[in-house]
């Protein structure tokens, strides 16, 4: 897995902080440092570059009128970022299954955006910097195949239940069991259980 | 404990043989990947707002699933994305008082997220009764401003006076709100479009405080919560508390 040079942690505190007070070079420092990791991220889940960039203002909007709300120590700035683009793209993802049928998701694709979403290398895993995410994708390896892809759709695709039940032509109780049984155990394999 | 008015997210999961801990934790997981139904993700929604355990849940998934995010090869953008979410926030609306113009962006943005209220000229001649040997020491001949800074949520003011010929800025103390022995309370000037620390706030009630310093006029006064001793990096790191203008006595 990569981790693409994410912007620093500490630097995005200090603009968070300063956006919260109404800093517009703050705000623009973050946009251009932030938002093609937002934007790719958008662009994966919601398939096309006008609902992406739709979602992405969205994202910023909100940003600023929300930044003070961003509690350093409560979490990562960037996880929060990406919270904000996920929980944006999932919204959307529900409004769209409202209008379209979606049912015929193919396996071959979920199978190949599976691939690339998986995909791990050994030169990769030496340059990459990020003790988190390496813990996350040793987590990962350690789920079964069917929980690990489940969790994986969900998470870059943005599929339901049934949409991935369609796809895998499994039955929408046996999905739902593999993602909360793998979420569990991706829990205790990260320390996260009390 | 969790409100048991509220639908219960955890009764979706039907995992038999899990204690409460580990049902909270599926109900946020779900939550925060987004397999939850819209009625259940509504219900988790009420109790991150009421349960320090929920959020604490949700800060935490967000956390660890966020790393699969940053495996995700950056994209840049449109070009014209920046423009359009400026034009979004009005920076691009004509500007009536053109040292204030951000400052009509800057006060809904605070007011949506810390309860922020600016000076009401009607709490003018309350505040006016508080000079104390402290405020004594602005000079009272000279033209004088004020900024009242209030904390919605717990009642508490910060009285600010600046004295322009002077250039000196006075600082009022409040106790109504509590503040950890861990942090401090820090004013700031935010003129430039820049925040620019001032002076860490007086924690007792009518306790004052007296800078030496040169403010513009325009600058817009704001009070957030930082580490014991202020921000150690030059900008504001905590939510703000209250944002508030100066105006001529």
């Amino acid at each position: 897995m990569k981790n693409s040079s994410q912007p620093i942690p500490e630097q995005l505190e200090q603009w968070l902080g300063a956006i919260a007070l109404g800093d517009r070079s703050a705000f623009t420092a973050l946009y251009t440092a932030t938002s093609p990791h937002l934007f790719a991220l958008l662009l994966r889940m919601l398939k096309t570059r006008s609902a992406a960039e739709d979602a992405l203002q969205d994202c910023y909007v909100k940003v600023w009128n929300k930044a003070g709300s961003y509690q350093q120590g409560r979490g990562k700035p960037m996880a929060w970022l990406y919270s904000v683009a996920r929980y944006r793209a999932l919204d959307m993802i529900r409004q769209r299954r409202n209008t379209v049928d979606v049912d015929d998701v193919a396996e071959t694709d979920l199978l190949s955006t599976l691939a690339g979403a998986v995909e791990v290398t050994s030169a990769e895993q030496q340059a990459d910097d990020s003790a988190n995410l390496q813990r996350v994708a040793g987590c990962l390896e350690e789920l079964s195949e069917e929980q690990k892809r489940a969790l994986l759709l969900a998470y870059y695709e943005g599929y339901s239940h049934s949409e991935i039940a369609g796809g895998l032509d499994v039955p929408v109780g046996t999905v739902k069991s593999w993602i909360r049984r793998g979420l569990l155990a991706l829990r205790q394999c990260m320390g996260l259980a009390k | 404990m969790v409100d048991k008015t509220v639908t219960n997210p955890q009764a979706e999961l039907d995992l038999e043989g899990l204690d409460a801990d580990q049902l909270r934790a599926a109900a946020v997981a779900e939550y925060v990947l987004g397999t939850l139904s819209p009625t259940a993700g509504e219900a988790c929604e009420a109790l991150f707002h009421t349960e320090p355990e929920w959020a604490e849940e949700l800060a935490v998934w967000e956390d660890r699933l966020g790393e699969l995010a940053t495996t995700v090869e950056p994209i840049a953008p449109p070009a014209g994305a920046l423009a359009a979410i400026q034009k979004r926030l009005g920076w691009h609306v004509a500007v009536v008082s053109p040292g204030r113009s951000w400052l009509s962006n800057l006060l809904p943005a605070a007011i949506g997220f810390a309860a922020a209220l600016a000076l009401s000229v009607v709490l003018l001649p309350s505040f006016m009764g508080l000079e104390n040997g402290q405020l004594a020491t602005v000079d009272q001949a000279a033209p004088a401003y004020i900024a009242v800074l209030v904390d919605a949520s717990s009642g508490a003011n910060w009285i600010v006076r600046y004295n322009e010929t002077g250039q000196s800025l006075q600082i009022r103390g409040s106790d109504k709100l509590a503040v950890r022995p861990d942090r401090d309370l820090q004013l700031w000037a935010i003129y430039d479009g820049k925040p620019h620390a001032v002076s860490l706030v007086p924690r007792s009630d009518g306790a004052a405080k007296m800078v030496e310093g040169d403010v513009p006029l325009e600058a817009t006064i704001a009070i957030s919560l930082e580490p014991r001793g202020g921000s150690t990096t030059g900008l504001p790191t905590g939510p703000v508390l209250a944002v508030g203008e100066l105006i001529s006595l």
